[in-house]
């Protein structure tokens, strides 16, 4: 009776060391997890990008594939994460886009000016978009704002509408058409 | 009739005077707590206080919604609205947070365009204007740097998980564990605590518990076993039969004793060193148990 007393009173003893034990196995395993996370993402050469990929090695895959000059496929990625449930890994993704966007707006506009109108306006526009979003989801980001302001300041101005110098009248409409010769019958 | 233009104006004023009075939206004011040394991307308040007869309420649809934007360069982010009753007065307090997109060259004075609010009392609805009002937009690019000339900042780099909290909870549990086997080595009497018991207080527990078991050869040999161990730590060295006389002239506390201790030297080299012993009936376990407390009060007592 003494020995079962005895063994009840340390019933709290046990639970709290399965409890202790539990959780200090758990969180050493997600320690190591977290380990394994970070190692996968220091080594972006090696990961492989399919569906079930976690946004983290996606985002890394994407500067290493930016670095390595396939930009076009670093902003596919990129544009992936937009939608990605992690704040602080969604606000990089953006301010990423955006770098990539501008970089190659700024050295068109540079280089070549307002010959490559278009190209300059579509990728300053597109670099202007994603750093607003990268702004709106962390105003902190001061690197975001240097880049959005000078993004404006290349901005191309509006391309003016080119004058028309047609200015046709009732009886000059025959001489504009051809192989109808004027005063026709 | 001399000055009809006088008598006109008198009216218009007298009319104007008597439609104020009778305006349900007593005043309307806007303010900010900062509107200069505004860069790209920063936030900026626009407070609006508005004093109403009592029983209007703010329409909340008449106030755009978070996220929506002003024009080009300006978004709403924030808005909080609150109300204080004053005696026949009601006064709302709007604070709208925006966020500037625009890049400048240069300082520029910008507008924040006025924004119309509607108030409702009993299915009328009455709408007012809160003034537009101006802010100071500076540039974060030098002015005198050409585009050409300025460094765009790079990429951010993947983010590192540190995992500090999972490292706290551990450091918890582990702590928990330490507590824990501390208490079990408290509890049972396992080190660091049971340095603190004497020899032969130790000695008498586990006879004690040895005393519980069948009267074999084995137990008996266990139990002298155990004296012999409290006697050599009291020692400080093995204690062999023959330095006994030396042992008890160090230690004159136990000299009492001296005579159950030659009786359990004998007997100890009989069961240890004589072939088919049987435990000798005159010096039992509860004997051996009934000495060890009796060296350990005279221990105490020394102590």
């Amino acid at each position: 009776m003494e020995h079962l007393k005895r063994r009840i009173s340390m019933g709290w003893f046990y639970f709290l060391a399965v409890l202790a034990l539990g959780g200090a196995t758990y969180q050493g395993y997600l320690l190591y997890r977290l380990a394994a996370l970070n190692q996968a993402i220091a080594n972006p050469d090696l990961v492989e990008v399919d569906e079930n990929t976690l946004d983290a090695l996606v985002f890394s895959k994407a500067m290493h594939l930016d670095h390595t000059g396939n930009s076009i496929e670093a902003s596919r990625l990129y544009a992936r994460l937009r939608n990605s449930q992690d704040r602080d890994l969604r606000t990089r993704a953006f301010h990423n886009l955006g770098a990539i966007y501008l970089r190659d707006g700024a050295k068109h506009w540079n280089e070549r000016g307002v010959l490559d109108y278009a190209y300059v306006s579509s990728q300053v526009e597109l670099a202007k978009e994603n750093f607003r979003e990268a702004l709106r989801l962390d105003p902190g980001d001061w690197d975001a704002r240097f880049n959005l302001e000078y993004a404006w300041r290349i901005t191309p101005p509006p391309k003016e509408r080119p004058k028309s110098d047609f200015k046709a009248t009732k009886p000059s409409v025959y001489s504009t058409l051809p192989g109808l010769p004027g005063g026709g019958p | 009739m001399k000055n009809p233009f006088g008598i006109a104006l008198g009216f218009a004023l007298f009319f104007h005077s008597l439609a104020e009075a009778s305006s349900p939206i007593h005043s309307i004011e806007i303010s900010s707590p900062r509107d200069y040394g505004i860069v790209m991307g920063d936030t900026l308040a626009g407070v609006i206080r508005v004093e109403t007869e009592t029983g209007y309420h703010l329409e909340t649809a008449s106030i755009p919604q978070p996220g929506s934007a002003v024009n080009d360069f300006l978004e709403i982010r924030e808005i909080h609205s609150d109300k204080q009753e004053l005696g026949n007065e009601t006064l709302y307090r709007i604070i709208l947070i925006y966020q500037v997109f625009k890049g400048v060259r240069e300082a520029e004075t910008l507008t924040v365009p006025a924004l119309p609010l509607r108030f409702e009392r009993n299915g009328q609805s009455v709408e007012t204007i809160a003034p537009a009002w101006n802010f100071t937009l500076t540039p974060i690019i030098p002015t005198n740097v050409p585009d050409e000339a300025v460094v765009l900042r790079g990429e951010l780099p993947p983010p590192y998980y540190s995992g500090i909290n999972h490292w706290r909870w551990l450091a918890a549990c582990l702590s928990g564990l330490c507590g824990l086997g501390a208490y079990a080595a408290w509890r049972f009497g396992l080190p660091p605590f049971r340095r603190n018991v004497p020899p032969f207080a130790r000695a008498a527990s586990d006879l004690k518990k040895l005393g519980k078991k069948p009267a074999t050869q084995e137990n008996y040999r266990q139990g002298a076993k155990l004296l012999h161990d409290a006697l050599n730590e009291a020692a400080g060295h093995t204690l062999l039969p023959g330095q006994l006389w030396r042992f008890l002239e160090a230690h004159p506390e136990y000299q009492g004793s001296t005579a159950d201790l030659e009786r359990f030297f004998m007997d100890s080299e009989r069961v240890f060193y004589a072939i088919g012993t049987v435990p000798p009936v005159d010096f039992s376990l509860s004997k051996l148990e009934g000495l060890c407390r009796k060296l350990a009060s005279a221990w105490g007592e020394k102590r």
